[in-house]
């Protein structure tokens, strides 16, 4: 009996126990979960607290438990047939009685059953889980914390065994620049990785990491090439020369403890922009390049100029050579004068340079010519610059000699020969007439006076090939030289004076004159060179023995056929001619005509045309002996296969536009992003520093890494340049059913 | 007035109606007990008390008030619509009230909307109502647009729409920050029409701009071009044949060219595979005159493929040959008095004419016509084009064959046709045009979308597609349908689109509805909202807290 109310107490309070228990577990995981946020330790107990106790009034810790302890011993007892009731009745009956001793005495018998600990499993969980979480959080790896001061902290709470499995993280990189050392720039020493240093400027990259062991890092360009770097008691370095513009970034290697190489850190592309060292910079302040020396001037020539440079101008000096002679016989003597800034010798940065160039010195005497320049080096080590200004011209004047040509300026104006042929005085005379009724008569009448000249040069100009050097041959005779007392007796027909010594000539001239209305066929030649000849047998003696250079009749040689072409060409450009002085163009434009006729006719006639000679092969029957040759020696198939395997860089450009928006790239995306970045970092490096942002993006997108939305629209804007943009239109339209649409194109015609 | 009925079999009621009692008896009872007050203040506390008792206990039995919904015929009007411009069609459509949206509970009998911009619960709530719609084109706000949703590589994408712009503005398309097209608009209504040359593969999402804003960004998705299969047909190599067959071939085309050397002897040159069997025909077929009657052109051309006839020599007798052999009709004309015509710098063509006839598809820019018979035909005026190539304009010579070849290409297999945009929840028909095998469902997204045939093309199914998903909608595996959101808050034109396009379907479905039907009264019940209670319940607090302290 009291053995019952004590197994019943005892099971309460383990039952109390067990709540209290459960409680204080969901409290403490309560207190784990709000001391990973930051705030106080107070405040994460009070709150545990609190939390156990709400959930300890929640399980019912605070209740009554005998009810609880007396359903427990109804269950593990046995056989109490749920009469534990029983013992708070006051007055129990003999049967109740009885019960209750039996229970008693069975009570006695059994240990106690042990609850304090039951159903705890899920509260440990949930206390591990929360540990864990506050472990988690509370002891992340050193890589995910942001200030260095931390990671320093850590580093040391921790001993460094402990770190061999976690791979080492990127710490901090810095890059000093040495420009060379005649810049006299300092150096300096920046975490800043985009670059701009001049040509020669040594770079010096230190890389640290966290961890030193088994890590290898790079330095690697566009291309994917790489340099390793050297280690120097915990920190990565690499030195080198600027010599070209390029992008570069840093990688580290790590070789895990599976020794195998895996890619731990992988920087942005920076940009190394190798800046060059300009020439030096001369500016004479004489802008006249040419100039002359005369007799009684001044021996002293002065000269000036400013030199500068953007580091130091090593020296300067002026080159002056000296010409003299003429024609072959030339010689030249070069002499050097270096040149001080006024300050002082030494390098310096700009100056004003002046030298007195004295030209008796050089023995500057007339007719010579001294030509100068100016020169600096500038101080780039190993080989400096050399700039050179423009050359100067001093010429002494020598005035004892005078030139021809200036003679020949002098007194003609030498113009080029210049006549017009028949046909254009045709075309022009055309024009002329075309113009009549615009024009006024003067202009008219002087229009057609200028064709009238330009017909009277071109005919004295066919004269000449027929002998007529002098206007007074023409025709064959020198009206001049036997008219003097009658000018016009040649072209009078004077019947009724008497024959004398001339009567020959007057008479060829009158038959010289009826041929002009007569026509073509007319034989001018029969009669010119034997002219008075017969009254000197002297003469005619001599004729045989004498070479006759001043008959331009005989001595012009042309077959007969074409001198008599020509002439006739002459008289109808004498006709032409007078009917252009008389202001009828229109009566002048046959004759001009029937000119050009003879001319052409002359000169055709002049053509030669030779046979070919040689041998002439019978016919080919190309039908039947055509690809019939023998064929026994001759490979039948020819077969070449050729593979383009570059990928055009429009078709690049265009699988990489449709890439560059999606939040995250496939390998194979990947791969393509960096074919296209190999083929376009060779014309856009040399374009200039502007597509470079362009080269950092697509490297950005190849190592896997997403782009801000203004990058994606720089790219995709620098990128749909590249493409074919050309075709216009396309062949749209559906599919459909290939009878009904040929049906429709072949009625539709 | 109507009240929640109340539940008495709950143990919650009998403790808030005693609660309500208590609170009044207590209060009156302690007010009565007060013997320092004036009569006045004594009535007042009681009104104060009093009011708090009908508060609390409006609260628990929450009262509904019914009210009839307007007779006859109401004119909704958008919220963006002005006034002004309600007042008009009020007046012109003799319609005696008009409601705007946002305060819209229901009508009864016809309803004439004025706008667009109605919400989806507005729009079911018109689901017993004649409705008539008279749109409103808001300022600077698209009305419509399309474009196509699919299209192949190097194909034209046309976006073509309406806008109402307040003052003349550019319409601008954009890729990345590089204008495509634009185009100026007037003030008032406008269509307009944009277009470019599609040049990125994948994913397209060009911007769309008026002036500096930015309306709307235009997705849809670009499939590959299939490469070629092309075969040159000639007696004797030349350098123009040459040129052509390496730059087919740089562009990743497959090119077999044959050269007859002799007879029984040849040369074959294979560029980017091995040379084709016997049975294969080419996609493309190139060739001059002296060969149209070669049986392999015959043969492609009978089986639909394409034939591209070049280095014409002498029209005049070529072009009767070529008509002979391949059943085309050409007619060509001749310019007068020129030997050669010059096209652009460089290029130099034949100095003859097309005829120009319906059958007859001129390519712009080039002497260079099609003319589709069983396949396609082309005819080349051009004499030579490698000048263009060797002088170093790779793009004048590219930019000539793409156009020509751009016409030449086959038809490609499973051509999925959609027009954009493509809503959540609103249908949007998919047609497939020449499939490889007859299909008879197409996945988009999660749904399977079931084909049937298309009743005017025998080569087309299609079927309807009413995305749920916003977004990116992968299509069997190989393309893409980009959703545009049609529900929610969403800005951007192609939204506003969206939403005269659901109020036009609305207006459409309910015009067949019997507009003379007897109108019953409908009511709509209305509750006071929770917060106007808790506000009404603390003021009366905070009376009864201020009331003693006043005297």
């Amino acid at each position: 009996m009291q053995s019952l109310h004590q197994l019943i107490q005892s099971i309460a309070a383990q039952l109390r126990a067990n709540t209290l228990i459960k409680s204080g577990l969901i409290g403490l995981s309560a207190g784990l979960l709000l001391a990973v946020l930051p705030v106080q330790v107070g405040w994460a107990l009070g709150c545990g607290m609190l939390v156990s106790g709400l959930a300890a009034w929640w399980l019912g810790a605070f209740d009554q438990k005998q009810p609880a302890a007396i359903a427990l011993l109804h269950r593990t007892l046995g056989e109490t047939e749920y009469s534990l009731p029983l013992l708070a009745k006051p007055n129990p009956n003999m049967a109740e009685q009885l019960q209750l001793d039996r229970l008693g005495a069975r009570a006695a018998q059994t240990p106690p059953p042990f609850v304090a600990f039951q159903h705890l499993r899920g509260y440990a969980l949930l206390l591990l889980a929360c540990g864990a979480i506050f472990a988690l959080i509370q002891f992340k790896p050193v890589a995910s914390r942001s200030t260095t001061a931390k990671i320093a902290a850590t580093e040391d709470r921790r001993p460094k065994t402990r770190d061999v499995e976690t791979p080492p993280a990127f710490r901090s990189a810095r890059l000093t620049i040495a420009p060379p050392t005649y810049t006299g720039l300092p150096t300096r020493s920046t975490s800043e990785l985009n670059v701009t240093a001049y040509v020669g400027s040594v770079l010096w990259w230190q890389v640290q990491l966290t961890q030193t062991d088994r890590v290898r890092v790079a330095l690697v360009n566009n291309r994917g090439e790489e340099l390793a770097f050297t280690r120097q008691n915990g920190t990565f370095s690499y030195k080198d020369r600027v010599l070209n513009s390029g992008l570069y970034a840093l990688r580290a290697y790590w070789k895990t403890p599976q020794h195998r190489d895996s890619l731990v850190y992988q920087s942005d592309f920076y940009r190394l922009e190798a800046q060059p060292d300009t020439p030096p910079i001369i500016r004479p302040v004489s802008k006249e390049l040419h100039r002359f020396h005369r007799l009684g001037e001044p021996m002293q020539l002065r000269v000036q100029a400013q030199v500068s440079d953007d580091f130091r101008v090593q020296g300067a000096f002026i080159v002056a050579t000296l010409a003299r002679g003429s024609g072959e016989n030339v010689k030249f003597r070069e002499s050097h004068f270096p040149v001080t800034p006024p300050a002082g010798s030494g390098p310096f940065t700009s100056a004003l340079l002046s030298h007195t160039l004295d030209l008796a010195k050089l023995g500057f005497a007339p007719g010579d010519e001294l030509y100068y320049y100016w020169a600096a080096l500038d101080n780039r080590q190993p080989d400096p610059q050399l700039t050179k200004s423009d050359t100067y011209f001093v010429v002494f004047k020598d005035t004892t000699k005078t030139d021809d040509a200036e003679l020949a300026t002098m007194a003609v104006n030498i113009m080029p020969e210049y006549f017009r042929s028949q046909r254009q005085i045709i075309i022009d005379t055309d024009k002329l007439i075309a113009k009549k009724k615009r024009l006024p008569k003067p202009a008219f009448n002087g229009t057609s006076n200028e064709i009238g000249f330009d017909q009277k040069v071109l005919r004295l100009r066919y004269g000449q090939y027929l002998g007529e050097e002098f206007e007074n041959q023409i025709g064959g005779h020198s009206p001049l030289a036997d008219n003097d007392a009658n000018l016009l007796a040649g072209y009078e027909h004077r019947h009724d004076v008497n024959p004398d010594p001339n009567g020959e000539v007057s008479e060829a001239k009158e038959e010289h004159h009826d041929t002009h209305q007569a026509g073509a066929d007319h034989d001018h030649g029969d009669h010119g060179p034997t002219n008075g000849q017969e009254q000197d047998p002297m003469a005619a003696l001599m004729e045989q023995y004498v070479h006759n250079h001043d008959n331009g009749e005989v001595n012009t040689f042309y077959e007969q056929s074409t001198r008599s072409l020509l002439k006739m060409a002459l008289e109808q450009m004498w006709q032409s001619e007078l009917q252009l002085r008389l202001y009828e163009p229109e009566k002048a434009r046959p004759f001009e005509q029937k000119a050009l006729e003879y001319l052409k006719l002359a000169q055709q006639k002049a053509r030669a045309y030779a046979k070919k000679s040689g041998y002439d092969p019978p016919p080919l029957k190309e039908k039947e002996t055509r690809l019939t040759g023998e064929l026994k020696e001759v490979a039948t198939q020819r077969r070449l296969t050729r593979q383009y395997q570059n990928v055009p860089v429009a078709t690049l450009v265009a699988e990489v536009l449709g890439y560059v928006s999606l939040p995250k790239l496939s390998a194979a995306q990947r791969q393509t992003v960096g074919q296209l970045s190999a083929a376009l970092s060779g014309p856009l490096l040399q374009s200039g520093l502007a597509n470079w942002a362009v080269l950092a993006q697509l490297q950005q997108l190849a190592s896997g890494k997403s782009l801000t939305i203004n990058a994606i629209s720089q790219i995709q804007s620098q990128l749909a340049g590249l493409v074919n943009q050309g075709s216009m239109g396309n062949r749209s339209g559906l599919a459909t059913d290939k009878k009904l649409e040929n049906a429709f194109w072949q009625k539709l015609n | 007035m109507t009240f929640l009925p109340l539940d008495w079999t709950t143990p919650w009621t009998w403790l808030t109606a005693l609660l309500l009692v208590a609170i009044l008896v207590s209060s009156i009872w302690q007010i009565s007990q007060q013997t320092n007050l004036s009569r006045g203040r004594k009535w007042g506390r009681f009104g104060l008390h009093g009011l708090l008792f009908l508060a609390l206990l409006g609260l628990a039995i929450q009262p509904r008030w019914r009210t009839q919904l307007p007779a006859g015929r109401v004119l909704l009007v958008a919220d963006d619509v002005p006034n002004a411009r309600a007042r008009t069609v009020q007046d012109s459509l003799n319609i005696r009230e008009t409601v705007r949206a946002k305060v819209f509970r229901g009508a009864t009998d016809s309803v004439t909307l004025l706008g667009q911009a109605f919400t989806d619960n507005i729009q079911s709530q018109l689901a017993r109502q004649v409705v008539s719609w008279v749109p409103y084109a808001v300022d600077n706000q698209l009305q419509s647009l399309r474009w196509r949703g699919i299209l192949q590589l190097g194909q034209r994408q046309v976006i073509s729409g309406q806008i109402r712009v307040s003052e003349a503005a550019m319409l601008r398309l954009r890729f990345g920050n590089r204008t495509l097209d634009s185009t100026r608009l007037g003030v008032g209504d406008q269509s307009f029409t944009l277009g470019y040359t599609v040049f990125a593969a994948g994913r397209n999402s060009p911007t769309l701009w008026l002036n500096k804003t930015l309306l709307d960004t235009l997705h849809f998705v670009t499939q590959p071009t299939p490469r070629l299969r092309i075969r040159f047909v000639l007696t004797a190599p030349d350098f123009e044949t040459r040129t052509l067959a390496d730059w087919l071939g740089q562009q990743g085309n497959q090119v077999e060219l044959t050269n007859t050397l002799s007879k029984g002897v040849g040369s074959s040159v294979a560029i980017n595979g091995t040379p084709s069997a016997r049975g294969t025909l080419p996609d493309l077929v190139i060739t001059d005159p002296a060969n149209v009657d070669n049986p392999l052109v015959r043969s492609t051309l009978a089986a639909g493929k394409c034939v591209l006839v070049l280095n014409l020599a002498n029209p005049e007798a070529d072009v009767p040959t070529i008509n002979r052999a391949l059943r085309t009709h050409w007619q060509l004309r001749r310019v007068p008095g020129k030997d050669t015509l010059h096209i652009g710098t460089v290029l130099t063509a034949l100095p003859y004419r097309f005829v120009p006839a319906t059958h007859i598809l001129p390519v712009p820019g080039y002497p260079v016509a099609i003319q589709p018979t069983t396949g396609r035909v082309a005819l080349s005026l051009l004499t030579e084009t490698f000048p263009l190539r060797l002088g170093g304009d790779s793009v004048a010579y590219n930019r000539l064959w793409l156009s020509v070849l751009a016409q030449l290409r086959p038809m490609s297999a499973n051509n999925v046709t959609i027009e954009a945009p493509v809503y959540q929840h609103l249908p949007a028909t998919l047609t497939v045009n020449n499939p490889a095998v007859v299909p008879t469902q197409l996945r988009l997204g999660n749904d399977t979308i079931l084909l049937r045939p298309s009743p005017l093309n025998t080569r087309s199914w299609e079927g309807t597609a009413r995305p749920t998903q916003p977004g990116w909608q992968p299509l069997q595996d190989t393309s893409a349908v980009y959703v545009y959101r049609s529900e929610g808050a969403q800005t951007g034109a192609v939204a506003q689109v969206a939403q005269r396009k659901k109020t036009a379907a609305v207006a459409r479905a309910h015009r067949r509805y019997d507009t003379k039907r007897p109108s019953e009264a409908r009511f709509v019940e209305k509750a006071l909202p929770d917060w106007a209670w808790f506000i009404l319940i603390l003021s009366v607090l905070a009376a009864l807290w201020i009331e003693p302290k006043l005297g």
